[in-house]
């Protein structure tokens, strides 16, 4: 067991943030812009000027404005990295947060490292971290949200958990997968003290309850409402701004995507882990086409439910409270997905696949280190995954009809 | 001790947050003066000028309360908005686009989409309510809620009510009133007091003789005058039973 994160290990998890942030960025400029993301340009100046939501997801909530506002400022206006910059960056800053919060729940930097690399790596988050949508930015938000959480619950730190729940807030701003882990990590930290041994935190019920409503219902409520201050400043009362957010859960759950999406991508949450997924945009701009397919690496994806079964094991027999939070944290975020009838597409799974890497390399370094497996199947499946993910690039940043090879890929899912 | 006491003021500087975040929001509308001699009557001939009534009268945020036939609310987006161009994506304010869209179906969404408007109340003769409500119902976007129809235009709230069950409105609204609300058998004077009992502080009514719609009548026109003349009688009355009050 690791106790202290040493300086070499900095080094390897900002390495692989170096190493994402490349492969995100990687000719970026030469991937055109989505219909959507020419609207997200426009949505996000439209929404900072008047407050008007924009044509492309309206009904999310609307952070990615402001990402995209602040970041066509940044570059001098909406160009590739005027507009995709925030995906970029906060994709690739995923990866090494990732890394961090794999090591502070287990104290292996083996963990940190693998469940970094598997997120370094995913075809399905290099894509979308190239894109200006909100789905890195939600992931990065919650798994930042939960680093905190972890350390401020462990520490009983009312500040870690006031900056946990402000992240929480900024997740769910952006889309409201980050309600998940945010109300995991709200009732972890309720219940730490009677869950965790020797935990130093207060056990009267009503200060801790008031606590928990100070860090996990104040701090992100004021983070969400701020992403609304646009909105808000055409006129709307408090009452109104609920009103909506009641509407947008009934639109939410009536949500139909086009008709494309709805024929011909694979929408249900419940094949992720058992079969290879994807979500497939198709540009046609002078006179050429690019077909991109954002497909999640299944060489690591379906590690994920043996991986659940392992750790669930391992929970039973040792309670551990850090494992115990992971395998909430993981079925919190997915079981809603799966379970929901509307259609769930393959982005979706950004929110859920840091926990299930988090799984994954916690049962890849747990069966090598018990001599299940060895280190060179280890080192034999690393490089397998890293093929898997080379192979899949072109397709994950719109070059799929340049390569002859993703043709059946394309044929499958892009039928244009 | 100290902790509770510091997180308690923690509760109470939240909630005079949201208060103040209200108030600021709900400042920004902006609405003529009210007046002592009653609401600032508009004629216009088609709803497509109405929207040109409103921007006149420098609206901003306002809830509209809107009898007629219809909605006037049918979608209209701007063409090009989302469509694949090349780096860099050219942006400009969105607003005189949806304007230049305008016509008589459409008036009230592109008065949402420019930020005039940010509630409607459409009050429908009971006979089209009663033949429409089932159609709204299809729709996941509305719910019959105590006899009436709630629902949404993308972030634009929507009430659909019969004249009778109009809700008491007490913040100070904008009334359109079409020609083609007075269907036969709608009583005109019956509406304007109705009306006047249920949005005490009117303060713009835009009355519109829809002269591009072919099926509202002379009829409809001269009802839609008589209202005017029993809303204008009845501000009068209302006029005076304020000032006995004062009196008394």
């Amino acid at each position: 067991m690791n106790k202290r994160f040493l300086p070499e290990r900095h080094a390897v998890l900002w390495g692989l943030f170096l190493v994402a942030f490349a492969l995100r960025g990687y000719g970026l400029s030469a991937q055109p812009a989505t219909d959507d993301e020419a609207a997200a340009a426009s949505a996000a100046a439209n929404y900072l000027e008047s407050g008007l939501f924009g044509r492309v997801m309206w009904y999310h909530p609307p952070l990615r404005n402001f990402i995209v506002f602040l970041s066509a400022h940044v570059f001098g206006g909406y160009s590739a990295w005027g507009l995709r910059f925030g995906s970029v960056l906060f994709g690739s800053l995923t990866v090494p947060a990732l890394g961090y919060l794999a090591y502070r729940l287990f104290r292996q930097a083996e963990i940190a490292y693998l469940a970094a690399f598997f997120l370094c790596i995913d075809p399905l988050h290099i894509s979308l971290s190239r894109q200006a949508f909100q789905e890195t930015t939600t992931a990065f938000f919650l798994v930042a949200g939960v680093l905190a959480a972890y350390h401020g619950i462990r520490k009983d730190s009312i500040a870690w958990c006031a900056l946990s729940g402000a992240l929480f807030g900024l997740s769910t701003a952006s889309k409201w997968h980050g309600l998940f882990p945010w109300m995991v990590s709200a009732a972890a930290y309720f219940a730490a003290p009677w869950l965790i041994d020797k935990h130093p935190g207060e056990r009267r019920l009503f200060v801790r309850a008031l606590n928990m409503l100070i860090v996990f219902v104040v701090v992100p409520a004021v983070m969400y409402l701020a992403a609304y201050i646009p909105w808000l400043a055409r006129g709307y009362s408090l009452r109104e701004f609920l009103d909506l957010q009641n509407w947008l859960v009934i639109r939410q759950y009536h949500h139909k995507a086009s008709g494309y999406a709805e024929t011909f991508l694979p929408k249900g949450a419940y094949w992720w882990f058992l079969r290879p997924t994807a979500w497939a945009d198709y540009v046609f701009l002078r006179g050429k086409s690019y077909v991109n397919i954002a497909m999640g690496n299944f060489l690591i994806w379906v590690l994920t439910l043996p991986a659940l079964a392992l750790a669930l094991r391992r929970w039973y027999a040792e309670r551990s409270f850090a494992r115990g939070y992971v395998i909430a944290l993981f079925l919190a975020s997915y079981l809603p997905l799966v379970l929901t009838k509307r259609g769930i597409w393959a982005f979706n799974a950004l929110s859920v696949i840091p926990f299930a890497f988090l799984l994954s390399s916690a049962a890849t370094a747990s069966l090598r280190e018990s001599g299940t497996i060895t280190r060179r199947q280890v080192v034999l499946y690393f490089a397998a995954a890293i093929a898997v993910s080379a192979l899949l690039y072109p397709a994950s940043t719109m070059q799929t009809l340049d390569y002859a090879y993703l043709q059946p890929l394309a044929d499958v899912y892009s039928p244009h | 001790m100290r902790r509770i006491a510091v997180q308690s003021v923690i509760l109470i500087l939240f909630f005079a947050l949201l208060l103040f975040a209200d108030r600021t929001a709900t400042g920004i509308r902006t609405l003529p003066g009210r007046t002592s001699s009653g609401p600032v009557v508009i004629r216009v001939n088609t709803q497509r000028e109405l929207y040109d009534a409103y921007k006149k009268e420098n609206l901003r945020g306002v809830r509209v309360i809107h009898l007629n036939r219809f909605l006037n609310m049918m979608a209209y987006y701007p063409p090009g908005e989302t469509q694949s161009v090349p780096f860099p994506v050219p942006v400009h304010d969105i607003r005189p686009d949806y304007e230049a869209g305008l016509d008589s179906h459409n008036s009230l969404f592109i008065a949402n989409r420019t930020g005039l408007v940010r509630s409607v109340t459409v009050v429908l003769p009971d006979q089209v309510f009663d033949e429409r409500q089932a159609a709204f119902l299809n729709n996941p976007e509305f719910r019959l809620r105590d006899r009436r129809l709630v629902g949404y235009a993308e972030d634009l709230p929507i009430l659909v009510t019969r004249l009778a069950d109009l809700p008491a409105i007490s913040e100070p609204v904008i009334v359109n009133v079409d020609a083609g609300y007075f269907m036969p058998g709608v009583d005109p004077a019956g509406a304007a007091a109705i009306l006047r009992e249920r949005c005490p502080d009117i303060r713009v009514a835009v009355l519109v003789m829809s002269r591009d719609e072919n099926d509202v009548t002379d009829a409809m026109r001269k009802a839609l005058r008589d209202f005017e003349a029993a809303l204008a009688g009845n501000h009068r009355a209302q006029g005076g039973r304020e000032k006995r009050k004062k009196n008394e």
